[in-house]
């Protein structure tokens, strides 16, 4: 044990940690605690210290607010310096005198018993405990306290709640248990009367229960057999909310280990309107309006659990000799085209075209015959069946979807065979179907507990979206792949916002339009770029390229010296002299200033500039109010702001004083005379120049490097060992 | 044992690889190499804008992007396969910033601006090319809006220049270089010096409808 904080006086043993240790209506002792010394040594110290006799009897625990578990060889390495630990009587005790009390039968203090049980429960939750239990054969006698049905009301409650404790650690095989403990476990499940006191005896039956379905195969049946659903159905009703979830958690149990017959059954109960608005009301819309993480979890499983029924049609081929599929297909071909010609009279032209170019209409792959179609797994005779169901229940929706698509000479039909077949192939990815349920996922969705066929409404809710989206994007054939992609987007996106039924969700997808879903995308694209572009190496890239851009900007800058500029006169003490300018130009090779008076249009020539005044000469650049013919200037603001001037070394020569006519110009000259004296260029104008220039450089650097794939990593990627040798194969000299 | 790569012969730098090991090769992010051989989790090649210069740089630094080989062996040269009008995007905007940084010297501020906007759209126009989310119909669209849009910069440059015959020659002449680099199987075929676009324009015809 090391110790993490160094301390002033460094203890030399770093096994040694400090700890006090309380005991009941004792002064506690501080101690070295030293982790080499084994802890019967330890406990007879203390024992010593208040002069406790049978050592062998106590034992250390924890005494913190989650952990007040016993001390244990194996644990001990926990305690850390401050650490607070309790001496009590040690779990052989404890267990031996629980025993004796619950085995002296002929005692008649039933309240001795229930508060043995009492403490059997708490202490049983420590594995120490537990174990010390059971090797005293314990968990035997509350088995048989249970099986013969003896407890009642307090006592039966915290008999069943240390059964559970006991059992939790996993010292001891489900499978030990007998016929007539799981029957009286299920009736106490079955007994509705709704006593308070009874609640936790309820909860701890069901959590029983569902312990054996799960973990004890061939105890399945018996506690099948003996809980009836109808039963777990009312469980369900309780208002104790673990009851609740027990219940829901034990009908999971039996749904998930049934075998594939009784699965239907259970599924066709659990679908059940009954069953569902039970879930409904009593689970999900309650008043609190709440769902616990646990319960989330519980709705979860369920839910995959009936989702997992579509798995076997998802999976199955269409197979050739399947009349009722085909009449099935038929079925479709008859809704769309037939119905509305029933009145119109044109049968017999019907009959003669062959259903070949129907079959086309209705947008199947293979139209000659569209049982091929079904032969691809996920989602197998799922479509079929969705396309049937929506095709039944929901015949205008149906015929006008394929109606729309099947009168367009354009390329731009959307087929609906085709597309329906995509789409239950992309829920049943969404949903997962087929998945064994997480241990994790807590995401239940509300909408499915709404309707008996939520699958298969689904799809008839989708299946218009999808048309619907394919319009807005104007799509062909060849762009299935990507309508899907904006459809799944839709459908996640619309199921994420957790609708309480198919009209919310309805409502949810009409917002979320094609162009809204491009509008989320680019903006997580903008987003991306944002993050990446302070990403590391790009940061790099800006600092490498920057001396270049800098370079551009002094050249014009220089270039614009060179150009020259009209001033207008300012005497020495700041005051503008009216009507007067003079001009000053930067030579060709940068290093003389040019200057001499001009008139307001005139821009004289280098050769017409009297005055020259040499780089080199310059002292330095004042600019604003520390130029000198600011200093007493009281005018305009303005007019400093604007101002600069250069101080010169030699002292026969007059500084030169300049008031710019604008910012911009300010901003140019400063830049500029700063880029000659070998100075850094400051001016907005050059911050604002090097980011435009500098960005553009940078996107145009990186285009390559856009694109699906291509991911910039904020640190450098790992770096091989050298090459063992360079001995390299292309020779290039 | 350093071997000739078979696949890996084309990429795009992920991180800046300074090159201080033994024969490195100095990368910058964004450039794309060419490689050569391989051995033990390094590349040997060059960066496609420098050819001569080669040297070894570590594989994680490199994205791989797909390409052919043309010439194979000692000299070979990778071109990438990327879709057309995108490439040509990525060459028109390059040789338009040369032209855009001097806009910026000579202060020909409302040219620089107006250069500018049409450098981002065709920036953007290749970025939505490049996700792949839209429709054949779009991309269609999209491609000849491009095209339509460089076609402009180069004439509207063209315009501007006041050695107008030369550079308009000039321009042209490195169009069809470019084009016959894109396309060599088409390099034969008689093209318009005075518009090359137009040839981009007939090329993606033909894509759509081969026959």
């Amino acid at each position: 044990m090391s110790l993490n904080k160094p301390e002033k006086m460094p203890s030399l043993d770093a096994n040694v940690v400090k700890i006090a240790v309380e005991m009941e209506s004792e002064n506690p002792q501080l101690k070295e605690f030293n982790q080499k010394i084994p802890l019967t040594n330890i406990i007879q110290d203390l024992c010593s210290g208040w002069d406790l006799t049978d050592p062998e009897q106590y034992a250390l625990k924890f005494s913190e607010k989650t952990n007040q578990n016993y001390v244990t060889e194996k644990n001990r390495n926990e305690i850390k310096n401050g650490s607070v630990l309790r001496l009590a009587f040690s779990p052989s005790k404890i267990a031996y005198d629980i025993l004796q009390t619950l085995h002296s039968e002929g005692s008649d203090d039933k309240n001795e018993r229930t508060s043995a049980l009492q403490k059997l429960a708490e202490c049983s939750t420590d594995i120490t405990f537990a174990l010390e239990f059971i090797n005293k054969q314990g968990l035997a006698l509350i088995i048989s306290l249970i099986e013969r049905g003896k407890c009642q009301g307090a006592m039966l409650a915290n008999a069943l709640a240390s059964f559970v404790e006991l059992m939790d650690h996993g010292i001891v095989s489900w499978d030990i248990l007998e016929t007539p403990f799981i029957n009286m476990v299920a009736s106490y499940v079955n007994n509705q009367t709704s006593r308070p006191q009874e609640a936790k005896v309820v909860q701890s039956s069901l959590s029983i229960l569902e312990s054996i379905v799960l973990n004890s195969s061939a105890k399945y049946g018996q506690v099948e057999k003996e809980v009836g659903f109808p039963n777990l159905v009312l469980r369900l009703e309780n208002q104790n909310p673990i009851i609740q979830q027990n219940a829901l958690s034990l009908i999971n149990a039996l749904f998930l280990k049934a075998d594939p017959a009784k699965r239907k059954i259970i599924a066709s109960t659990l679908c059940t309107k009954q069953v569902r608005n039970v879930i409904l009301q009593n689970i999900i819309q309650t008043s609190s309006g709440e769902v616990g993480s646990e319960m989330a979890h519980q709705l979860y499983v369920m839910q995959t659990l009936c989702f997992g029924l579509l798995e076997e049609r998802m999976n199955t081929k269409m197979d050739p000799q399947d009349q009722d599929a085909h009449e099935k297909i038929k079925e479709l071909r008859k809704i769309a085209f037939e119905l509305d010609t029933i009145s119109g009279g044109d049968a017999s032209r019907r009959q003669l075209s062959p259903f070949t170019k129907d079959y086309k209409k209705l947008g199947f792959k293979y139209d000659i015959n569209p049982a091929l179609d079904f032969t691809e797994t996920p989602p197998g005779m799922l479509a079929l069946d969705c396309m049937v169901y929506f095709a039944r229940n929901h015949v205008d929706a149906y015929t006008k979807v394929v109606l729309e698509n099947s009168c367009r000479a354009d390329e731009h039909e959307c087929p609906f065979g085709r597309s329906s077949v995509e789409l239950v192939r992309l829920l049943c990815n969404i949903l997962r179907i087929g998945e064994l349920p997480s241990e994790q996922t807590t995401t239940y969705h509300q909408i499915f507990f709404s309707h008996d066929h939520p699958f298969h409404e689904l799809y008839c809710v989708c299946i218009v979206l999808l048309n619907k989206t394919w319009k807005e994007m104007r799509a062909t054939t060849e762009d299935f792949v990507k309508v899907l992609s904006v459809v799944r987007e839709q459908i996640t996106r619309a199921l994420g916002s957790q609708p309480a039924n198919l009209e919310k969700l309805r409502q949810k997808l009409s917002t979320l339009t094609y162009s809204e879903i491009t509008n989320l995308w680019q903006q997580e694209r903008t987003s991306r770029e944002q993050w990446e572009s302070h990403a590391r190496p790009i940061v790099q890239l800006k600092e490498l390229v920057t001396p270049e851009i800098v370079q551009l900007i002094k050249k014009q800058r220089l270039n614009y010296m060179v150009d020259g500029t009209r001033f207008t006169k300012y005497s020495p003490r700041g005051q503008r002299v009216k009507d007067k300018f003079w001009f000053v130009r930067l030579s060709q090779n940068h290093k003389v200033l040019h200057y001499g008076d001009c008139d307001d249009k005139s821009v004289p020539t280098i050769e017409e500039l009297p005055n020259k005044l040499g780089v080199v000469d310059i002292k330095a650049l004042l600019t604003g109010k520390d130029c000198p013919h600011m200093k007493d200037a009281k005018g305009r603001k303005s007019t400093h702001q604007l101002a600069f001037s250069l101080t010169l070394d030699s002292v026969e020569m007059t500084p030169l004083y300049f008031v710019a006519p604008d910012e911009m110009v300010y901003d140019y000259w400063v830049d500029g005379i700063n880029a000659l004296l070998g100075n850094k260029m400051t001016s907005k104008e050059a911050d604002n120049d090097l980011e435009t220039l500098l960005s553009m450089e940078i996107k145009l650097r990186l285009l390559d490097a856009e694109g699906v794939g291509v991911d910039i990593p904020q640190d450098p990627p790992p770096v091989p060992a050298d090459p063992p040798n360079y001995e390299f194969c292309y020779d290039f000299k | 044992m350093w071997t000739p790569t078979k696949t890996n012969k084309y990429g795009v730098v992920i991180y800046n690889w300074h090159g201080d090991n033994p024969y490195g090769l100095h990368l910058e992010i964004g450039d794309t190499v060419q490689i050569l051989e391989q051995c033990c989790g390094w590349y040997r090649g060059f960066v496609t804008k420098n050819r001569s210069v080669k040297g070894i740089f570590p594989s994680t630094y490199i994205h791989l992007k797909p390409s052919r080989i043309e010439n194979e062996g000692t000299f070979e040269t990778a071109i990438p396969l990327e879709d057309t009008v995108v490439r040509e995007v990525s060459l028109v905007l390059r040789d338009w910033n040369c032209i855009w940084k001097s806009l910026y010297v000579e202060r020909e501020t409302y040219k620089f601006i107006t250069l500018r906007k049409v450098m981002r759209e065709l920036l953007e126009w290749r970025k939505q090319l490049l996700t792949g989310t839209l429709t054949q119909d779009q991309t269609r669209e999209l491609k000849l809006k491009t095209t339509a849009k460089i076609d402009w910069g180069n004439s509207w440059w063209k315009h501007k220049s006041n050695k107008e015959k030369n550079i308009n020659f000039g321009v042209s002449l490195l169009m069809k270089k470019k084009l016959n680099y894109l396309f060599p199987a088409y390099a034969k075929l008689q093209m318009s010096l005075t518009c090359p676009h137009l040839y981009m324009v007939n090329l993606m015809a033909k894509e759509k409808y081969p026959n």
